[in-house]
């Protein structure tokens, strides 16, 4: 039994409200974060803000499951007879996001996650099982340091490379050699560091 | 049914709801499994085994969690409402873990047998 396009709509609406409470932090883009926290203190001034927000592959993703997923729960509810309307709004009770149980499930693996899960604990069997996403941690460390680490070497070798040239062809304006060095020691160092940061990210991606 | 009865039948059907919140996991991970399906015909295949008290909510969230954990292979096919469907299969991670629940399940479900021959030698 197909919906009307007036009941799509409505489900299209409340599933874009919706998506965002299913997706990690790390899923959403600076701009949703900001919306999620205006949300809660000035549900006004964000609704109007919405229009304008950029969105990410992720949430958009998430509004498309949702919206497939309210919709054969319509449809199964008006094939037992409830009305269009009837279904829609118990649909919509029924898969409106509860921050309190999704919250907790949420910490409760990410307690998982960040405790029983690192690359040590071997498969967690202990715990019950194997849990998987721990190397996240590992990953964001380990791209902190390719920063760090290629800011830092980047930094000391422009320094030494802009003191020497200007020792030796400035003269008495030596001094600029150093600090014309160091900021270009540091942008040089920022982009090998996103270099490496992309490839680690493709690693993790593709499961290497 | 009167309301004692139907009072009755909401307290055990929250009652089932509860114990069965920490296996839901591992009985939507085993429905797929058992062949590839999408969201919602798993809250279908769940009433259809007497699982009713099971709130489609819930499922969806499930799902969601799952997915985030890598337990799933997913494809997706078009449907007739704009955005594709997902098909869901296990992933490798998701065979280690139903194969993890299934070992928790032995273990507890013979525990609380033992708990009850106890009773009943008692």
């Amino acid at each position: 039994m197909a919906v009307s396009e007036a009941t799509k709509k409505q489900i299209e609406e409340f599933s874009r409200e919706q998506a965002h409470h299913y997706l990690d932090r790390a899923e959403l883009t600076y701009w949703e974060k900001l919306h999620d926290k205006a949300e809660r203190t000035r549900r006004k001034v964000s609704r109007k803000a919405a229009r304008f927000k950029s969105r990410s592959d992720q949430s958009i993703e998430a509004q498309g499951d949702r919206m497939v997923y309210m919709n054969d729960f319509v449809e199964d509810l008006m094939s037992k007879g409830a009305s269009e309307a009837e279904a829609f709004e118990q649909a919509r009770s029924e898969l409106v996001y509860d921050s309190g149980s999704e919250r907790a499930a949420d910490v409760s693996e990410q307690y998982v996650e960040r405790y029983f899960d690192f690359p040590g604990c071997l498969d967690g069997s202990a715990f019950g099982g194997e849990r998987g996403n721990s190397d996240r941690g590992a990953l964001y460390a380990a791209i902190g340091m390719y920063y760090s680490g290629s800011v830092l070497v980047s930094c000391i070798l422009g320094a030494a490379v802009g003191l020497a040239v200007g020792m030796a062809v400035l003269d008495t304006w030596f001094w600029v050699g150093p600090i014309v060095g160091l900021v270009a020691g540091a942008v040089f160092g920022v982009g090998v560091a996103m270099l490496l940061h992309a490839r680690a990210l493709r690693g993790a991606a593709s499961g290497r | 049914m009167d309301t004692h009865d139907s009072a009755c039948a909401k307290n055990t059907a929250g009652a089932t709801s509860e114990m069965l919140k920490g296996v839901l996991e591992g009985m939507v991970l085993e429905i797929i499994r058992q062949e590839e399906v999408y969201g919602y015909e798993i809250v279908r295949r769940l009433g259809a085994l007497g699982f009713e008290a099971i709130a489609e909510g819930t499922v969806y969230a499930l799902l969601a969690r799952l997915e985030r954990r890598r337990l799933f292979v997913i494809s997706r096919r078009p449907s007739e409402l704009g955005p594709p469907r997902k098909f869901y299969r296990l992933s490798d991670r998701g065979k280690k873990e139903l194969a993890a629940f299934w070992l928790r399940w032995e273990q507890l479900a013979e525990c609380i047998e033992q708990l009850r021959d106890n009773k009943k030698e008692g």
